[in-house]
């Protein structure tokens, strides 16, 4: 049986935290997002689990009344967020000794965590895929839909379907993009899309050391996703070429993300989730959460 | 065109398989899964030369690899011109002369040290792939030695053979050998024998060249059906030498003189010359006329030619021991206080030694008699009554001796039948108590009163009855026993053993039935020579023995089985043919006739271009390593 994608500790962790996007930002800059978003509205929104420190209020006492456990009455509030998770699951994300497509999935989980738990509603896909939406308490399904993803065969990708979500959030989008940006095409084109609508968008980049620093050498046919195979004799001086190319390429990327107003976070995919939750943090990617 | 010397050595080439196989095992491309393909094409477009240029290298690499263990296995497998092209190689049977007239000299060398030298010399001069044995005589069968090529060198000088060289047997013994493993078969050796001595060469048939080897010419014959050619050294030379030499009693009334008589090969008189350990004196030796060799302490004989030559062992006999004269010179020793001597004990000593000297000169004595005095003496005979020399032994106090009451010891022989002497009496015997001399009479007490024996050089009669206080001269067994003691000290051992063995004489030896004697050389003028140096002479059953002729000139030591010496035999040689030193000129081989005559051709040159090619490719393909050309 594999392990989840998030511990226990971490879950209740990411529970805690929210993600900020650009309408709430500002609400938050006047003092609206001051109070809760559940229960500020009057509509309904979900149920959620009882932890502590919750407001009392809000706990559902029909439910109590019912099942025997506390429940919080969400209410969906007037600055809620749609979350847009993007996963590259290109060829080159399954790779390192550290799965960078495992890193991936970790964080989109963390991100998804954290929109749920404050009623923002998550859109969740891989690039080539449509994607799903979660809302509420489906914590546990967003989980196993995350654990049972893929990466895909195919190299290109056409991210369409999360296109239109992103166009459909407007300024309420917060677009959480994670790839390894080495097939910039549809990410950037997601990434230009939400700056467009007026969304607030992360590229969180996935990278393994070993393609970073590769410790290879000798005679080499190398195979990589999307090119001819190459017969190499490796030396240092090869090495050093690839490392100043790889930087090169990876300084390009980060300009073009941030050109589009996005944050651009490197992840690396042996990292623990604490740095990952720092980096977004640094970002200004998460909000105060009130109570 | 070319072969092989080696070719079992080719299974090298299989190196140069080994060798791409472990090229392209080295050269194996792992599958290696990365990302940032496009970062590897970049790097990989900026350092990795095109595709002609690695194929260049890689080509590059594998053909001066392949070039440099090719070249080396054909090196090892000795990539040559056919041998069936080469000339044959020769088996040479290089003859040593061993016989006596090869130790003449002249200018310092002797003929057989010049025909050392120069086997030597053709064997620096043989070519690689000719192959020789040494051969010389023993008892005139050839001896050969191992293989010998042209590094070995030959440094021992063979012994002189008496006898004469057996050249058939030499044939013989070149035909049966087997070739030298390491040669090849083709073309097949050629054997031949190069005579080196200085009498004619052996072999019959016209002088003329054999075409073994270009410039290889000289004398030739044919011995066999095999090529000889003969080399000689030296020069004509004259020799003389002792060729006989006898020794007998001279025909005088004097039992002390002997007569020589010395035979040379050329006639002239001999030079004969007595000596004792002191001095030495010449004798009148005319050829073949007697020379009376005066015995008053002559020990032994030097007989020589008067001329030195180029053969000086076969001009002398060093040493011939002379037998010690016989008893001549009588001294008498009485006590002082008598005034004169017993005229008993002297007159019947007179009997006894008829024609001595009596001398006053005690130091002149071969007898010394010793009438109850002790004496020192040197003199080689001895009588004692009743008195011992410290040094002889002791006597003790006087005792009675009676008739009939004392008894002979015949434990021992004392090599003279001993009288009965039962009625021998005295009124005071002085008895031996310790001596090492052999009793021959004891009185009832077993006290000594009669010895013989051998002390230092001095032959002791004791005698404890002294003649005027007993009847020891009066009854007849007492001067009989005295008769018989000189008798025995004087005589010769009596084997019949000669002093000199003349050249094929034959000594008749008188031995006991069934003795053996052993002749051992201990002496030779001609150092080491070749043949039996001991033998054994077995007595028959009537004790009839024979020995000679002696192969060896020299002084032989005849011993028992014991090994005590019984005597010495100086041996003779004579053998005309050999000593008329032979010679017959012949000319000098030119020794660079023996270097294969074949013309120079490039193929001889490809072993060194081999080994230059592929130390070459080394280098080579280091450099463009170095360079970066090659891998």
């Amino acid at each position: 049986m594999s392990e989840p994608l998030l511990s226990e500790k971490e879950l209740t962790r990411l529970r805690r935290l929210a993600l900020a996007g650009v309408r709430v930002q500002r609400a938050s800059a006047r003092g609206e997002r001051a109070t809760r978003q559940f229960g500020a509205g009057q509509e309904f929104a979900a149920h959620r689990a009882y932890i502590t420190g919750d407001d009392l209020r809000r706990v559902d006492w029909n439910v109590y009344g019912r099942l025997g456990q506390l429940f919080l009455k969400l209410f969906e509030a007037p600055g809620r967020l749609r979350v847009v998770i993007g996963l590259d699951a290109s060829p080159t994300m399954d790779f390192g000794a550290h799965n960078k497509w495992l890193a991936a999935r970790r964080t989109a989980a963390a991100c998804a965590v954290m929109s749920l738990s404050g009623a923002d509603r998550v859109w969740l896909g891989t690039l080539d895929s449509t994607p799903q939406s979660f809302e509420g308490a489906a914590e546990a399904r967003l989980v196993e839909t995350l654990s049972g993803m893929k990466c895909a065969p195919a190299a290109q990708a056409s991210p369409r379907a999360l296109l239109q979500q992103v166009a459909a959030g407007g300024a309420d989008t917060v677009l959480m993009l994670l790839s390894d940006f080495q097939d910039r095409a549809a990410p950037m084109a997601l990434l230009q899309e939400c700056h467009r609508r007026g969304g607030r968008a992360a590229a969180l980049c996935v990278h393994a050391t070993e393609e970073l620093n590769p410790a290879m050498e000798g005679f080499a046919r190398l195979c990589a996703p999307g090119f001819d195979d190459l017969k190499l004799r490796l030396d240092a001086r090869l090495l050093e070429l690839y490392r100043q190319e790889v930087s090169r390429l990876r300084a390009a990327t980060a300009a073009a993300v941030r050109a589009t107003g996005a944050a651009w976070i490197e992840i690396d995919s042996a990292a623990p989730m604490e740095p990952v939750i720092t980096s977004l943090s640094r970002a200004g990617m998460l909000a105060s959460r009130p109570g | 065109m070319l072969e092989f010397a080696r070719q079992s050595w080719l299974w090298l080439l299989a190196l140069t398989l080994l060798f791409y196989v472990a090229y392209l095992l080295a050269r194996r491309f792992r599958a290696t899964r990365v990302t940032y393909g496009h970062a590897w094409q970049v790097a990989a477009r900026k350092l990795r030369p095109p595709g002609w240029k690695r194929l260049l290298r890689t080509a590059l690499t594998l053909l001066l690899s392949s070039l440099l263990l090719t070249s080396t296995a054909f090196y090892a497998a000795g990539l040559q011109r056919p041998a069936a092209e080469q000339p044959a190689p020769l088996l040479i049977a290089l003859v040593l002369d061993t016989t006596p007239s090869m130790q003449s000299r002249q200018g310092g060398s002797s003929r057989a040290q010049l025909g050392l030298a120069r086997a030597n010399q053709i064997l620096a001069a043989m070519a690689p792939s000719d192959r020789a044995v040494l051969y010389h005589f023993q008892q005139g069968q050839p001896v050969g030695g191992p293989w010998l090529n042209y590094q070995s060198r030959a440094n021992e000088q063979p012994a002189v053979d008496f006898a004469q060289p057996d050249s058939a047997a030499l044939a013989q013994a070149v035909a049966a050998w087997q070739d030298p493993p390491e040669l090849p078969q083709e073309p097949a050796p050629q054997r031949m024998i190069w005579w080196l001595g200085d009498g004619p060469c052996p072999g019959t048939g016209e002088s003329h060249a054999v075409p073994l080897r270009k410039g290889l010419g000289g004398d030739w014959r044919w011995l066999a059906g095999l090529p000889v050619l003969c080399e000689s050294f030296g020069a004509a030379a004259n020799n003389d030498a002792l060729t006989g030499l006898d020794l007998e009693l001279a025909p005088t009334d004097s039992p002390n003189l002997i007569q020589a008589r010395a035979r040379t090969r050329s006639g002239s008189p001999a030079r004969l010359m007595a000596g004792d350990n002191s001095k030495n004196w010449p004798l009148q030796a005319d050829h073949g006329v007697w020379s009376v060799l005066r015995s008053d302490g002559a020990r032994y004989l030097h007989a020589s030619t008067s001329q030195p030559d180029s053969l000086p062992q076969d001009d002398s006999v060093l040493y011939v021991p002379v037998p010690a004269p016989a008893l001549q010179c009588v001294h008498l020793s009485f006590p002082a206080a008598e005034g004169q001597a017993n005229p008993f004990l002297e007159g019947t000593l007179k009997i006894l030694l008829p024609q001595r000297q009596w001398t006053a000169d005690p130091a002149a004595a071969d007898l010394e008699v010793m009438d109850r005095v002790a004496t020192t003496t040197s003199a080689r005979f001895a009588i004692c009554f009743g008195a011992l020399p410290e040094a002889w032994g002791k006597t003790g106090p006087a005792v009675a001796v009676h008739a009939g009451m004392q008894r002979g010891n015949a434990a021992t022989d004392p090599g003279f039948e001993l009288p009965d002497l039962a009625l021998l009496t005295a009124r005071d015997a002085i008895p031996l108590l310790d001596s090492p001399l052999q009793p021959l009479l004891r009185d009832p007490t077993g006290a000594v009163l009669m010895a013989q024996g051998t002390i230092g050089a001095t032959r002791v009669l004791y005698c404890g009855l002294i003649p005027h206080q007993s009847n020891v001269l009066e009854d007849p067994s007492g001067p009989l026993l005295l008769l018989r003691w000189l008798q025995m000290v004087q005589s010769p051992p009596g084997l019949g053993l000669p002093l000199v063995l003349n050249p094929g004489e034959k000594a008749d030896l008188r031995l006991a039935p069934g003795q053996v004697l052993v002749a051992t050389l201990a002496q030779s003028a001609w150092g080491r020579p070749a043949g039996p140096t001991r033998f054994e002479i077995h007595a028959g059953a009537n004790g009839r023995a024979k020995l000679g002729p002696l192969p060896i000139a020299g002084l032989w030591q005849i011993q028992d089985q014991d090994g005590t010496e019984l005597g010495q035999v100086q041996a003779l040689w004579a053998d005309e043919a050999e000593q008329s030193l032979p010679f017959t000129p012949l000319p000098q081989v030119k020794l660079s006739g023996l270097q294969p005559g074949q013309e120079p051709d490039w193929r001889d040159l490809l072993p060194g271009a081999l080994l230059w090619l592929a130390l070459g490719l080394v280098a080579l393909e280091w450099l463009l390593w170095l360079l970066g050309v090659t891998e």
